[in-house]
Formats: C-alpha cells, sequence, structure tokens
C-alpha cells in the first residue's frame, strides 16, 4: 500500500500542477479572445 | 524584469519568454502546429539549457493547442471523429517510429539518416505546398483576387483516397464527405511513424496529410490536426515533467503570452484565405529546412571532436557511477552519454578548453551555427507573426466595409 501511495503522489501532484497550469491559461485565453474582439469591434463568436 | 527558473537554475528575461509564447501562439493557432521546431531552438538561444527546453516547449505546447483548439471549434474547424481515429492511428505510428530509431541506433546512423529525412521531409513539403499553391492561383486576374478560391479536396490523391470504398466507411461532417476508416487510419499511422522517427510533435507533417492526403478544407485541417496536439501534448508534458525536465515557470510565463496569440492566430484563419494559409505555411516550412541545414553545418563541426569527448565522458568517474544507477535506465550506451552530457555541460567545456585549436574552434564554430538556427527561427516567428496579425487586420477592415457598402446598398 505505502508503495503505491508513494509511487501515486508524484503522479498526482504533477497531474495537479499542469491541470492548474492549463485552467489558468484557459481563462488568459477566454480573456483576451474578449478583448480582442471588442478591440476589432467583432460580435458573435 | 529577469525570472529565475529554480529547477534549470539559470535567470532568463520574463519578456524573451511571453513573447517567444506570443508569436508561436499565433503561428500555433493559424497552421495547426505545436511549432516545437521554432520554440526549442530560440529558447537554446535565449540560454535556457537544452535539457529542459524540450520538456517546457511540450507543456507550453499542450497548454497553448487547448485554447487554440477551443476556439477552433467554435468556428466549426475541428472534425472530432476524424481527430480521434488519427490520434489512435498515430499512437501506433509513434511506437513504431520509435522501434525503428532504435535500430538505426544499433547500426550506428541514426544521426545522418534523422537530419536528411528532417531536411527533405521539410524541403519537399514545402516545395509541393508553393507548386500546389502557384498551380491553383495561375491564370486567376488581379480583379479575380478577392474572390475566394476552390481550396477543399483539391489534390487528385485526396479524391483517389476518398473513392477507395473498403468498409467500415465513415461520414465525416465536419470534413463533408464519405472516407474508408483504414485510409484514416494508415495516413495517420504513417504521419505518426515519421513524427516518432524523426523525434517531433509531427504538427507539420500531420495538417499537409490531412489536407492532401485525406482531403480536409485547409481550416479543418490546422483545428483537427490542433485537437492532435492537445492529447499528445498532454502526454509529453506529463512524461516530461515526470523525469523534472519542465520548467513550470518558463511554461506558464510562455503560455501567458501563447494564450493571447493562439487568439489572434485562431481569429486570422477566419480572415484569410485558405491558400494563403498554405502559402505561409509553405514559407515557415521552407525557412525550417534552412534552419535544419544549419543545425547539419553545426553538427559536421561537432563530429570532429564528438568521439573523442565520448570515450573521455565514457571514463569519467562520475559518468560510471551515472551509467550503474539513473543510466541504466537509458537503452544505448550513446544515449547514456548524450544523457550525461546535458547535465554535465560546464565538465565538458572545461575539457574542450583543454584541447587542441582544432577541436577549441569546431567548438566555436559548432556553437556560432547552432545560434544562427536558432536565431533564424526566431526572426521567422516574429516576422510570420506580425504578417499574420496585419492580414487578420485587414480582413476584419475589408469585411467591415463590404458589410457597409451592403448596408447602403440595401
Amino acid at each position: 500500500m505505502a508503495v503505491i501511495v508513494s509511487k501515486l503522489i508524484p503522479v498526482l501532484i504533477t497531474v495537479s500542477m499542469l491541470a492548474a497550469m492549463m485552467l489558468l491559461m484557459m481563462g488568459v485565453g477566454w480573456a483576451s479572445g474578449k478583448l480582442i474582439r471588442k478591440m476589432f469591434g467583432l460580435g458573435g463568436k | 524584469m529577469e525570472i529565475y527558473l529554480p529547477i534549470s537554475g539559470v535567470e532568463i528575461m520574463a519578456w524573451k519568454l511571453i513573447l517567444l509564447g506570443f508569436c508561436v501562439g499565433v503561428i500555433g493557432g493559424f497552421f495547426g502546429v505545436g511549432g516545437a521546431f521554432m520554440v526549442t531552438p530560440a529558447l537554446n538561444v535565449f540560454g535556457f539549457p537544452m535539457a529542459y527546453a524540450i520538456g517546457t516547449d511540450m507543456a507550453h505546447i499542450a497548454g497553448k493547442s487547448i485554447v487554440a483548439t477551443a476556439k477552433h471549434r467554435k468556428y466549426g474547424n475541428v472534425d472530432m471523429r476524424l481527430g480521434l481515429l488519427m490520434i489512435v492511428g498515430t499512437a501506433i505510428g509513434i511506437e513504431g517510429g520509435a522501434n525503428f530509431i532504435m535500430w538505426l541506433e544499433k547500426v550506428g546512423k541514426v544521426d545522418v539518416v534523422v537530419r536528411y529525412t528532417y531536411m527533405v521531409l521539410l524541403f519537399g513539403l514545402s516545395s509541393f505546398m508553393l507548386y500546389e499553391y502557384f498551380k491553383l492561383t495561375k491564370g486567376t486576374s488581379t480583379s479575380d483576387k478577392s474572390k475566394p478560391v476552390s481550396d477543399a479536396g483539391t489534390s487528385g490523391l485526396a479524391l483517389k483516397m476518398q473513392s477507395l470504398k473498403i468498409p467500415p466507411m465513415i461520414h465525416l461532417k465536419v470534413s463533408g464527405f464519405h472516407i474508408s476508416m483504414w485510409v484514416v487510419l494508415i495516413v495517420s499511422a504513417a504521419t505518426g511513424f515519421l513524427a516518432g522517427f524523426l523525434g517531433v510533435g509531427g504538427g507539420f507533417i500531420r495538417m499537409p496529410s490531412l489536407m492532401y492526403v485525406i482531403g480536409c478544407p485547409t481550416r479543418v485541417a490546422v483545428g483537427t490536426d490542433l485537437f492532435e496536439i492537445v492529447v499528445t501534448g498532454a502526454y509529453g508534458a506529463f512524461s516530461y515533467a515526470m523525469k523534472g525536465r519542465v520548467e513550470l515557470i518558463a511554461a506558464t510565463v510562455m503560455l501567458i503570452g501563447a494564450a493571447v496569440g493562439a487568439q489572434f492566430g485562431t481569429l486570422a484563419t477566419q480572415y484569410v484565405k485558405g491558400l494563403k494559409i498554405r502559402l505561409y505555411f509553405a514559407t515557415t516550412m521552407l525557412l525550417a529546412g534552412v534552419s535544419v541545414i544549419f543545425k547539419h553545418i553545426a553538427g559536421t563541426y561537432k563530429a570532429v571532436y564528438s568521439s573523442k569527448l565520448n570515450d573521455w565522458v565514457k571514463t569519467n568517474p562520475d559518468f560510471l557511477e551515472f551509467a550503474k544507477t539513473e543510466g541504466a535506465k537509458v537503452s544505448s550506451a550513446k544515449a547514456q552519454v548524450a544523457e550525461w552530457l546535458l547535465f554535465h555541460k560546464s565538465e565538458a567545456q572545461a575539457w574542450i578548453a583543454q584541447q587542441s585549436d582544432v577541436i577549441v574552434h569546431a567548438r566555436s564554430m559548432e556553437k556560432a551555427w547552432n545560434a544562427y538556427a536558432g536565431y533564424l527561427m526566431l526572426g521567422a516567428a516574429v516576422g510570420l507573426s506580425i504578417l499574420i496579425i496585419s492580414k487578420m487586420i485587414a480582413g476584419i477592415k475589408l469585411e467591415k466595409k463590404l458589410l457597409a457598402d451592403q448596408k447602403v446598398g440595401v
């Protein structure tokens, strides 16, 4: 059990750090997308 | 502002990373490629250690592709069915390519074969795409140039592939045609094989294959390729992160630029004609080919001293210890030496400094040609992103003018 947990922890940490990074970027992408469309006066999608 | 990267122990200017991320974001969103062929040499020019450049680049590619794919999906440019099938074929192909590389390593011809294949592929693809572009635009008068030019399924090869009725046939709704599942699997396995063999993501091979062999419209090829890069990039980022090769701070800073750049690149695909996208893509491949030639020249200088350096490494006590422990995980002795050298650059440099003038000169020339390759890719990234954004702005202005004219007409 301890062996499985010790192997799983680095995997979980790596996955959560990468996931957090990706989520942050999706937020940045979404916000910048809105801003760009506003900047060029584009509606819809 | 300089930021300290704790894993690799180097300091780097944040604006450089943001700018690089932005430019490659624009290019990636526009062409549907990861852009590793631009990012890795450019990071190296910035003083980023190669050992971390690939892993960090992979994390940046995964993040950027998510943002770009989400946007392309909104525009209806992602063929999910095709993308999922391509992932299966690519995975099989990559495994085959990686095994072929291991066989070549045993024969001892890996470097030369990989480099020449890379050059032939880049120059071959770009020449073919340029030929196609000029063939399709030939005879189009100046007044006709504002009209959209046909760009879907134009290649004869794509039409032949679509006419093969080998069951099961699948309907690709977004791409707009029926095709045999086997054709998709074989094409993706072949591109995956090349990607695994060359050690690259393979977006630059898949994107033209989707257009010219399968027959997807340019924008769908871009969006679908990006969807595939999300999956392969995420796997690559995870794999490199587990090996401690991802500089998360650098990847995050780059991604801030890339997330914004990808928005511009994706939006630009709506305002630039499919054929123009192909023209710019071909030009990028041509420049990447020139950069590989520069790297090849650097490689010839490296050959002057590499065997002597390898012999020195193999007798180094620190390497012998590494070969018994961590290095044991690496397949071949050559790969073990390369892995050790990645993290012992200063020792190798000290050894070179003590050698003959010929070796010292060869080393400095190798560094110079590698730097030329990096600067070329950096220049190409900046120049292309400026071109793409300016074309996008021109397209938006034209669309607004046409809309205004229509209103006046009504």
